[in-house]
């Protein structure tokens, strides 16, 4: 599998995959800050 | 093609469903116009965040995208990743403040959360809004019902018009009866149906072949264009990003946000739609690369066609009841965006144009508007209807830009609604038709004003980089005209209300 398939097929699902879980905790963590 | 008897069954049970759901909403939607519309913003994370996604997605993932991975491989994943991370941005930072200011402000549509910031004074700019909202769902509705005749006479054996004509009637059914319920359940149903063939046909196909070694050979074969997501140029790649600009703006989509019941699980509709978005565009961009390996060469799909590889592939390798299921996917992806699209065009003629502009101050009961709204309701499915069958190419000249037009449109002046305390009304206004206009002279120029003005497109893709995508110069245009304007008429003691609402 080459840099390029592996980015494609793997590499970019899993970057917005990540991004999307990154983005829950924070807004979990903003969401504590509101109710403290 | 005509569909196997047990196809037959599966498309006739969904139909069936869709018919049950809008009769079992009706009393829900009956309440008043935030019912019928917003379904009373009481639903919960699941039916949000999926509903969100099938309302955005429309024939084109299934069809388009999978096309496109299969003539140009890797190019089709960043078409999906700009939409997809665009939408993460709103559904995890904007959705719940889009939610918490429409509830503050009374607000069920766009054009009334626009207007919202303004009180009093001119209404042009919910006049203008509610047209530009009015027009191109009848458009995007039209274009959906030509695609459900396609579907249905192709699967069913129907004429093209007689499909048209089904999908018109079983659309105007449920969501005539049933309002925003009836809408967002279906596409509940219409999303499983839509997952389940994104997913079901790769993961098929990749058992039948034996694993991923033909998948990778097919695709090297296909050259270096095929397998290097960094073969095209930066202007191509950002291009292709930009169609997440459409995602800030389209109506049919931003109305969901309004509709969750509980504000604190907008976090979690977030992350279930950023799932759902990432494994139904891979889903779709893995059946166009496998399909490379049972048609090596276009020549080998119906008519040279290369959208026809999702159901190319589906005949080649699903059984029949699994084939109702494929195709049932094709039109639940039709009605899941067509029901949206229908129902915010009604909205814009009832709540914005009945009631807040040619009634507005008048006590006018929650169930005439109701009654009105299912008025308004069959009103542009007719409209919708008619330009299909005498206009179907201009129908789909309007399609074609209005993705990026009404996400240049609204986009900007939305966000800055709700976070700029300096927006004026002149800003909104000017914003809103910079980026209109910006996105129709560069995608759709007239041919008449190449004698007094340059070639727009190739304008925009000199300044910025080669992008020839009109919907991101757009976007920009207006962000920078609506903040332009606002600046020079903004002014300190004037009545500009707060976005801490």
């Amino acid at each position: 599998m080459t840099p390029g398939i592996f980015f494609g097929l793997i590499g970019l699902p899993g970057l917005l995959i990540a991004a999307s879980i990154a983005c829950y905790v924070i807004q979990g963590k903003r969401d504590q800050q509101r109710k403290a | 093609m005509t569909a196997e008897p047990v196809t037959l069954i599966v498309f006739g049970a969904y139909l069936v469903f869709l018919v049950i759901i809008g009769l079992a909403s009706s009393k829900k939607s009956a309440g008043g116009l935030e019912d019928f519309f917003l379904a009373g913003r009481n639903l919960n994370k699941w039916t949000v965040a999926l509903s969100a996604v099938s309302s955005g997605r429309s024939g084109w993932l299934i069809l388009g995208v999978t096309g496109m991975a299969f003539m140009s491989g890797f190019q089709a994943i960043w078409a999906i990743a700009g939409y997809i991370t665009a939408e993460i941005v709103m559904f995890f930072f904007v959705a719940r403040r889009f939610r918490e200011y429409s509830q503050a402000t009374g607000s069920l549509t766009i054009p009334d959360l626009l207007e919202s910031r303004f009180p009093g004074g001119s209404k042009a700019l919910r006049v203008v809004s509610s047209l530009i909202v009015v027009f191109f769902m009848i458009a995007y509705v039209g274009s959906q019902v030509v695609a459900g005749g396609t579907a249905f006479s192709s699967t069913m054996g129907l004429s093209q018009s007689g499909g048209m004509w089904l999908t018109a009637v079983i659309l105007l059914f449920y969501v005539m009866i049933g309002g925003f319920h009836a809408v967002s359940k279906t596409d509940v149903l219409q999303a499983g149906f839509m997952f389940a063939s994104l997913v079901i046909l790769p993961i098929i196909a990749i058992i039948n072949l034996g694993g991923f070694g033909p998948i990778l050979e097919a695709m090297q074969a296909q050259g270096a264009g095929f397998v290097d997501p960094f073969a095209f140029s930066a202007g191509a790649i950002l291009g292709l990003l930009g169609i997440g600009f459409g995602s800030p703006g389209n109506p049919h989509i931003l109305v969901r946000y309004m509709s969750l019941k509980n504000v604190s699980e907008m976090r979690q509709a977030a992350l279930i739609s950023s799932l759902w978005n990432v494994i139904m565009g891979w889903g779709a961009v893995m059946i166009g690369i496998i399909g490379r390996v049972y048609f090596p060469e276009i020549d080998m799909l119906p008519d040279g066609n290369h959208e026809a590889v999702f159901t190319s592939l589906g005949q080649e390798l699903l059984s029949p009841l699994l084939m109702g299921v494929l195709l049932v996917a094709i039109l639940a992806a039709i009605m899941s965006s067509a029901d949206s699209q229908l129902l915010v065009g009604a909205s814009a003629l009832i709540r914005d144009i009945y009631d807040k502009l040619l009634h507005r101050g008048e006590e006018i009961s929650q169930a005439r508007l109701v009654a009105y709204s299912r008025l308004a309701t069959a009103t542009i499915m007719l409209l919708a209807v008619l330009l299909a069958f005498s206009a179907e190419t201009f129908v789909f000249w309007l399609v074609l830009f209005a993705w990026g037009g009404l996400g240049a449109c609204f986009g900007p002046v939305l966000l800055l609604t709700l976070y700029w305390k300096k927006l004026t009304r002149q800003g909104s206004l000017w914003g809103m038709l910079a980026g209109l206009i910006a996105v129709l002279m560069g995608s759709q120029q007239p041919a008449w004003t190449y004698a007094f003005l340059p070639d727009i497109n190739n304008l925009f893709a000199t300044i910025l980089f080669g992008i020839t995508n009109a919907a991101v110069p757009g976007f920009l245009i207006s962000a920078l005209v609506a903040v332009v304007v606002s600046q020079l008429t903004y002014r300190e003691t004037s009545a500009q209300a707060s976005t801490e609402r």
